[in-house]
C-alpha cells in the first residue's frame, strides 16, 4: 500500500525547521506552569508539543531515508526548489494577495478587490484586458449583491476613500 | 414521534428555508464538480458569511451544500477524469473510462441514483442511531471523551495520508494552535508570547480557511494551464433494470459508508476507497473488469461517500466529535451559533437534532432532482477558467476571515495559515488532521484535565482507569489497533497470514 515517497526539494529544511519550531514550543509550553500539576494549564499544550517532537524525529528520519529529488542536468538545489516548490506564479500569486490585504483597509473593499481581481488574472495568465474587465466588473457586482443582501457582512469600506470625500458632495456615494 | 416529526418538517414548510436547501444542494452540486473546490472549503468560507443568520437557515444550507458537494465530485471525476473531491478519487477509476466509451450520462444518472440511495441509508442511520449514542454518550467520562478524540486524529491521520507520523504531527500542531490564548480553566495566557492580541486566541475559522481555501488555491496554481477535454452527454435517466441489479452492492457498500463515516475522523474520502475494495473483492463478474468501465466500481465508492454524510453527523451531533474534516468546520458553525455538539444538544435542543435529519433528506431530494435534470449546465460552470475563479476564491476566502470580527489582521493570519499549510501539503502532509486538532484540542484539554483532577493527580489512578471502565477499555483497544496496524511489524505478521496478500 504504501509506496516510499520522493523526498522533495527543500524537504529535510523544512522537516528540520518544523521539528526546531516544535520543539521551541515545547520549550514555551514548558514555561506555563512546568511540572507544577499534572493538571496544569501547561500539562496539554506540553503534551501536544512533545507528540510534535516525537512525531517530528521520525518524519526527519522518514524523510533522510527517501529517495531525493532527481536534479535535471545542471540543475541546482535552490533552482529545483524554485521548480518544485515556488514556482513564479505561487510567489507571485501570494505577494498579490499580501497587497490586497494591505489595501483592504484603506481603498475599501470595492475598490480593492477590482483592482486584485484585475491584477490577479492578468497574473495567471488571462492576457485579454477586455475579458478581464467583463469578468472583474461581473464578478464584483455579484459579489456585492450578495454581500450585501443575502449575507450581512460588514465590508471594509476604505478609510483612505472616506477622508478624500468628506465633506465633499460626493461623501454620501461610497458603497 | 409526532413532535420529531414536525421537527422534521420544517425545513420542508418554510418557503425560504425550502429554498436556502435547493440553493445550497445545487451551489454544493456545483462547487463539488469543480475540481479544486472542496466542500469544506466552501463551508469553512460560507461559515463565517452566514454567522448572523438564523442558525436554521445556516445549517440548511451548509447540509445542502454539504451533499450537493460530495455528490459533485462524481462530476468531474466521470468527465474529465480529475476528481472534483477526495470522495471522488474512486470514481474515475471506472467512471473516466465509461465517459470515453461514450456512456457519460448512464454513468452520470446511475451514479446520481446510487448516491441518493447511499445518502438515504446514511440518514436513516443517523436517525436510528444517533439518538442511542447520546443516552450511551451520557456515560461518556472525560477521559473516554479525550480517547475518542485521540483516536480520531490517529484515524485520520493514518487512513489518509502515507505517513502515521507526519498525520500526528498535523494533528498535535492543531492542538497546539486550539491552546493559544487563555486557559479556559484558569484565565492564565498559553503561548501568547505577552501579544493582547493572541490573548484572545486564534480563531478556527480563519485558520480553516487559510488551510483549505488559501492553500488549496496556491496548490491549484500548478497546474493553471492543464486543459480539461470535454464529454458528450446524453441520456442520463438510467434503466429500472440497471438500478434494480446494482441495489444489493449499493445497499452493502452505503453500510460500509456510514460506519466509515461515524468513525471519529474518517469520512466519503476513505469510505469511498474501502467500497470500491470492497466492490473489487466481492464482485465476481463485474459488467465489465474493473478500471475499464464496470458500473459496479461506479455504484460502491458512490454509494459509500454519500451515506457517509450522514454517518459522519453521528458522532457530530452526539459527541461533538467530527468525523471529517467537512464535520469537523460544522462543529465550528454550530459553536459560532452558540449551540454545544454534544450529548446534551439531543437533550436540550431535540427540535435541532430533527431539524437536521429532516433538511439533509430534502437535500438529498434536491439532489435527485438536480442530479437527473440539470446535467447541462453543470457540464458549462466546470469550464470557468482558473485565471478567473483561483483570485474569486481568494477574495471571497479574504471577506471571510475579515468578516468574523471585523478585524483586517484575521486576513494576514489567513493567508500566514495558507502558505503554511501549502508548505505542508507539498511536503506530504495533510492538513485536515490540523483541523481537527484545532476543534478537538480544547475538548481534549478539557477532558484531560478533567480526568486528572478527577484522579486526584494521581498518575496512576488515572492510567488504571482506562483499563477498570469497560467503555473506556474498548475505546483504548480501538486506538491502540489503529496504532499498531500502522507499524511495519503488523504488516509483516499479516504478510505471512495471508501470502500474496500484502
Amino acid at each position: 500500500m504504501k509506496e516510499v515517497r520522493q523526498r522533495l526539494a527543500g524537504e529535510v529544511v523544512f522537516v528540520s525547521i518544523l521539528l526546531l519550531i516544535s520543539a521551541f514550543m515545547l520549550w514555551q509550553s514548558y514555561k506555563i506552569s512546568g511540572f507544577s500539576s499534572l493538571s496544569s494549564a501547561g500539562a496539554f499544550p506540553m503534551a501536544a508539543t512533545f507528540a510534535m517532537v516525537v512525531s517530528g524525529i521520525l518524519i526527519w528520519f522518514q524523510t533522510q531515508r527517501s529517495k531525493a529529488a532527481v536534479a535535471e542536468t545542471g540543475e541546482s538545489y535552490p533552482a529545483l526548489f524554485r521548480r518544485q516548490i515556488t514556482p513564479g506564479i505561487v510567489v507571485t500569486f501570494v505577494l498579490a494577495v499580501l497587497g490586497y490585504a494591505i489595501a483592504l483597509e484603506p481603498l475599501g473593499f470595492v475598490l480593492a478587490s477590482f483592482l486584485y481581481l484585475m491584477i490577479a488574472i492578468w497574473l495567471l495568465g488571462s492576457r485579454n484586458i477586455g475579458k478581464n474587465l467583463l469578468a472583474s466588473v461581473a464578478s464584483m457586482v455579484g459579489i456585492y449583491v450578495v454581500f450585501k443582501t443575502a449575507f450581512s457582512v460588514v465590508l471594509p469600506q476604505g478609510t483612505l476613500l472616506q477622508a478624500m470625500v468628506k465633506g465633499t458632495p460626493y461623501a454620501g456615494w461610497l458603497p | 414521534m409526532t413532535e420529531a416529526l414536525s421537527f422534521f418538517l420544517i425545513s420542508w414548510l418554510d418557503p425560504k428555508l425550502l429554498f436556502l436547501t435547493a440553493a445550497g444542494t445545487f451551489a454544493g452540486i456545483y462547487i463539488g464538480a469543480i475540481p479544486g473546490l472542496s466542500v469544506t472549503m466552501a463551508v469553512s468560507i460560507l461559515v463565517s458569511f452566514t454567522f448572523k443568520w438564523h442558525v436554521n437557515e445556516a445549517l440548511t444550507l451548509i447540509s445542502g451544500i454539504f451533499f450537493g458537494g460530495v455528490y459533485g465530485g462524481s462530476r468531474s471525476a466521470i468527465l474529465l477524469n480529475i476528481p472534483g473531491a477526495p470522495a471522488a478519487i474512486a470514481t474515475g477509476l471506472d467512471g473516466y473510462p465509461l465517459a470515453k466509451r461514450g456512456e457519460a450520462g448512464r454513468a452520470i444518472g446511475l451514479t446520481t441514483v446510487v448516491s441518493v440511495l447511499g445518502g438515504f441509508v446514511g440518514i436513516l442511520a443517523l436517525a436510528v442511531a444517533a439518538p442511542a449514542v447520546a443516552n450511551l454518550a451520557l456515560k461518556f467520562a472525560p477521559r473516554d471523551y479525550l480517547l475518542l478524540a485521540i483516536w480520531g486524529i490517529l484515524l485520520v491521520g493514518s487512513l489518509s495520508g502515507n505517513s502515521l507520523a507526519k498525520g500526528v504531527f498535523a494533528g498535535a500542531l492543531g492542538m497546539l494552535i486550539g491552546c493559544v490564548g487563555l486557559d479556559p480553566v484558569t484565565a492564565e495566557p498559553r503561548l501568547t508570547f505577552g501579544s493582547l492580541q493572541l490573548s484572545a486566541g486564534i480563531s478556527y475559522i480563519v485558520a480553516m480557511i487559510g488551510f483549505f481555501g488559501v492553500s488549496e488555491v496556491m496548490a491549484q496554481l500548478h497546474e493553471i494551464h492543464l486543459k480539461a477535454t470535454k464529454q458528450d452527454v446524453t441520456k442520463i435517466i438510467p434503466s429500472w433494470d440497471l438500478v434494480l441489479k446494482y441495489l444489493p452492492l449499493s445497499m452493502r457498500t452505503s453500510s460500509i459508508g456510514v460506519v466509515i463515516g461515524a468513525l471519529p475522523g474518517a469520512g466519503g474520502d476513505i469510505a469511498a476507497l474501502m467500497a470500491y475494495d470492497h466492490a473489487k473483492r466481492t464482485v465476481k463478474n463485474p459488467s465489465r473488469p474493473f478500471g475499464e468501465g464496470a458500473y459496479e466500481g461506479l455504484v460502491a465508492p458512490e454509494s459509500a461517500n454519500n451515506a457517509a454524510v450522514g454517518g459522519a453527523y453521528i458522532p457530530m451531533l452526539t459527541l461533538g466529535i467530527p468525523g471529517d474534516a467537512a464535520t469537523a468546520v460544522i462543529i465550528g458553525a454550530l459553536y459560532i451559533h452558540g449551540l454545544k455538539p454534544g450529548p446534551m444538544l439531543m437533550i436540550e435542543t431535540p427540535h435541532l437534532f430533527w431539524f437536521t435529519v429532516g433538511s439533509l433528506t430534502l437535500a438529498n431530494c434536491f439532489l435527485l432532482i438536480f442530479g437527473l435534470t440539470g446535467i447541462k449546465i453543470f457540464a458549462k460552470i466546470v469550464e470557468i477558467p482558473k485565471p478567473i475563479l483561483l483570485p474569486l476564491i481568494l477574495i471571497l476566502s479574504s471577506v471571510g476571515a475579515y468578516a468574523i470580527n471585523n478585524n483586517p489582521v484575521d486576513v494576514y493570519w489567513m493567508l500566514g495559515f495558507g502558505v503554511l499549510g501549502y508548505f505542508l501539503k507539498m511536503y506530504g502532509f495533510q492538513v485536515g488532521p490540523v483541523i481537527l486538532g484545532i476543534i478537538l484540542g480544547p475538548l481534549m484539554d478539557r477532558s484531560y484535565r478533567q480526568a486528572m483532577i478527577s484522579a486526584q493527580n494521581n498518575p496512576l489512578t488515572f492510567i488504571g482507569e482506562f483499563f477498570t471502565s469497560p467503555l473506556s477499555a474498548i475505546i483504548l483497544a480501538a486506538l491502540v489497533f489503529t496504532l499498531v496496524s500502522q507499524t511495519s511489524w503488523w504488516r509483516r505478521l499479516r504478510g505471512h497470514a495471508e501470502p500474496g496478500n500484502a
